[in-house]
């Protein structure tokens, strides 16, 4: 099997420089993760030397956030070494670069999107496009018995940003739910508003939870709430919210029911049995409001096996590997 | 084989002795049986092409010359750094013309570490003949020129591609700028012999110099005024001084003329390159205090190969293949020195000047011969042929990639230029 180098580039933290890791795996080998010090930000800051040797065993190279500049420089990079090149847009923004010369997107054989939004978003790349659904890592979040649940505690996930639409959901609470949202802050402005907003409120906020405290979390919770929304509480419209709603998957994968907005890719979770969407505030007022009065879900177990199913890890190898394979076979 | 040779300019109009060796070794490998396609940017005096003995597309853009004024950092990112259209052009060529090998000459000004990472690609045995640092007298960040050279994955050198240079001196200088690398060849700066022979010393005794080259202070303009000052001065009006060539001649002879050296000191123009070669022959010296990094210099070379004592500042290339005081005179570039040497020749008598010139002329002979020049640049080419592996990529993806960096890198140095002002 031929080596897949994947391209991954961190979110920063708040102070320190963002890193780049180029991820190498081999199969019957335990994963290497090659750590390749430099600033996704100042493409000369990477060692010319260590990135080639680094993409040297790959046969293809995944990169992630492909349409950023350091997404457009790894591609750029992997094809001078006469790799096959794949790209996945996760957000991150783009390089005013691609918009100008659009030819550009050439530099990738092929683009992966893991939902129908992310195929619209990437339909005026004149490549090759393959649209897998998921992944969701269905082995971290596993199912959790229904009778440990707290019907009435509701979770938001994710971070608090304002096309979260978490004043929204703040705002739709009815009396006897309670809501955690856990997640990082990144705007203070923002954060100030939904402290406002919570104010007499059965509302809390959890910051610095770790992978276990999120599955402890989840495994209490009776729903889990996805409301992003296309304009923020300050009228700025965000293109792509969500590009999969990888929260609400994890969520039911531990076979909680979730509500979700209409925003991004969000209404396509709505096929899954676990899943409702709510195509306005008042929609999701309503949902949460039939939700404390005792709407009746599917059990966790059913909405755990939709989910997995449909965007679970075994279903998204498979057709992975059946794309990457022919694309390694193909003369392109 | 058929040779694809790149060159930012191309004769008949001419700067420097860089274009006109790739003209030379175009002529010459022609001559040779050889299907040769030059690219090269638009004729500097718009005059059209004679008819030459290969193919010439002008579809090159060169940015930065020395007969252009202060440039601004735009035309640097793309003379130093990286022109997406020469990247574009020369893998059309590629395409097209579908090469043996490719040749490069002086790339400054066509986007030297583009094109340089574009041939390490996608060209099929690559040979940079250095007869000059691109870098050299253009305005330019150094922190840029490493910043762009990492993002393209520059290894060194020059990309490993096998490098001929002219001199020991320009081989580290630069691998000061790109790092190490080892030269597979050192081609002198080559001249042919002139049907004309040694001129008999003057009657009167009078001994003749001559300044050919181009006339810039970086050329010692200055220098030899200077210097052929004092010697008027101790010497009196026993020597004359004849200038050949293009420039600041207006700053040349109103500085001999202030100096009191109209009646030693005249301009005589600016000759083709054969007309100039008969004419050497008759100066008992070449005057060269040229700066000291001068790579080679066609005109040592010229001088030397018609009997015409050398002159020249030590430590430039052209001086590597000569003795002092066998073949020439090498001095500190200074005005004393100058005059000290011209002033060794003046008080030589005739005979032993003679004899002098007649070593130069024999030993120049020998190691700046033309055809001998010509076997070494295709014994390269052809070694390379054999040994080099298939490009990695075709010109159309190497481009590609390259273009993408090229827009990358300027995102970013548009941005880091606004912040440090104009560089230089």
């Amino acid at each position: 099997m031929a080596n897949v180098c994947h391209a991954v580039r961190l979110a920063a933290g708040p102070n320190g420089p963002e890193t780049a890791i180029l991820a190498c795996g081999r199969e019957g080998a335990a994963d290497g993760v090659v750590l390749l010090n430099g600033d996704p930000g100042d493409l000369g800051s990477f060692d010319p030397a260590a990135l080639d040797a680094a993409l040297a065993p790959a046969a293809a190279v995944h990169v992630h956030q492909c349409l950023t500049p350091f997404g457009l420089f790894m591609a750029a990079r992997a094809r001078m070494q006469g790799k096959k090149v794949v790209g996945t847009d996760h957000g991150g923004g783009e390089a005013a670069s691609l918009a100008a010369q659009s030819h550009l997107a050439r530099l990738f054989h092929a683009v992966m999107s893991y939902s129908t939004l992310g195929k619209v978003a990437a339909s005026d790349l004149a490549v090759m496009h393959w649209s897998l659904r998921g992944p969701v890592d269905d082995a971290a979040f596993t199912l959790e018995p229904d009778d440990r649940r707290d019907r009435f505690h509701v979770v938001a996930l994710g971070r608090v940003l304002p096309h979260k639409g978490l004043d929204a959901l703040i705002s739709a609470m009815p009396e006897g739910l309670q809501l955690t949202i856990a997640g990082r802050s990144y705007d203070p402005d923002y954060r100030e508003a939904l402290n406002r907003l919570a104010l007499g409120r059965a509302v809390r906020f959890e910051e610095g939870l770790d992978d276990d405290g999120v599955r402890r979390l989840l495994a209490a919770a009776g729903l889990c709430v996805q409301f992003s929304v296309h304009r923020d509480l300050a009228g700025r419209h965000i293109t792509k919210p969500e590009l999969l709603g990888l929260a609400p998957l994890e969520a039911m994968c531990t076979g909680l029911p979730t509500i979700v907005s209409r925003a991004g890719a969000l209404p396509e979770l709505g096929v899954l049995s676990g899943c409702r969407v709510a195509h306005d505030a008042a929609e999701l007022s309503d949902l949460l409001h039939a939700h404390a009065a005792g709407l009746r879900w599917p059990g966790g177990a059913a909405i755990r096996a939709d989910a997995v199913a449909a965007y679970g890890l075994a279903q998204f190898g498979r057709a992975y590997l059946s794309c990457i394979t022919e694309l390694l076979s193909c003369g392109c | 084989m058929r040779l694809l040779i790149l060159s930012n300019l191309f004769p008949p109009a001419f700067i420097g002795g860089y274009e006109l060796a790739a003209h030379d070794v175009a002529v010459a490998m022609a001559g040779r049986g050889h299907e040769v396609l030059v690219l090269s940017s638009p004729a500097l005096d718009g005059q059209p092409d004679p008819k030459l003995p290969f193919a010439l597309q002008r579809t090159l853009n060169c940015v930065t010359h020395s007969q252009e004024p202060a440039v601004p950092e735009e035309a640097w990112r793309r003379g130093i750094g990286i022109s997406v259209r020469n990247i574009s052009a020369v893998a059309d060529a590629l395409v097209a013309f579908r090469p043996d090998a490719v040749l490069g000459f002086n790339t400054a000004g066509l986007g030297v570490l583009g094109l340089l990472r574009l041939l390490s690609l996608a060209a099929p045995a690559p040979v940079m003949f250095m007869m000059d640092d691109p870098f050299a007298g253009a305005p330019h960040d150094a922190a840029q020129i490493v910043r762009l050279r990492r993002m393209l994955g520059c290894v060194g050198g020059l990309e490993g591609m096998p490098t001929i240079v002219c001199s020991a001196l320009l081989a580290r200088e630069l691998s000061g700028i790109l790092g190490p690398f080892s030269p597979c060849a050192v081609v002198p700066a080559w001249a042919a012999p002139s049907n004309a022979g040694l001129a008999a010393p003057e009657p009167n005794g009078c001994v003749r110099f001559v300044f050919a080259s181009r006339i810039a202070v970086h050329k010692g303009m200055l220098v030899a005024v200077e210097a052929a000052a004092r010697v008027l001065a101790t010497h009196g009006q026993c020597f004359s001084v004849d200038v050949w060539g293009g420039g600041a001649v207006a700053q040349m002879m109103l500085a001999a003329h202030a100096a009191g050296l109209g009646e030693v000191m005249r301009y005589r123009g600016v000759a083709e390159k054969s007309a100039l070669q008969e004419c050497l022959a008759g100066y008992d010296a070449l005057l060269m205090p040229t700066w000291e990094r001068e790579p080679s210099a066609f005109i040592v070379s010229e001088a030397a190969v018609a009997g015409c004592i050398p002159i020249v500042t030590a430590s430039i290339g052209g001086a590597e293949y000569l003795l002092d005081r066998q073949h020439c005179l090498k001095i500190r570039r200074d005005p004393c020195d100058l005059a000290e040497a011209m002033a060794s020749l003046i008080q030589m008598p005739p005979a032993a000047r003679q004899a002098f010139r007649h070593r130069a002329q024999r030993q120049a002979r020998l190691v700046f011969a033309p055809g001998f020049c010509m076997d070494r640049v295709e014994a390269v080419l052809r070694d390379t042929m054999a040994r080099r592996p298939a490009p990695l990529l075709s010109p159309g993806e190497a481009a590609l990639a390259l273009t993408a960096l090229a827009h990358l890198w300027r995102e970013r140095v548009k941005g880091g230029i606004d912040a440090v002002g104009r560089v230089g």
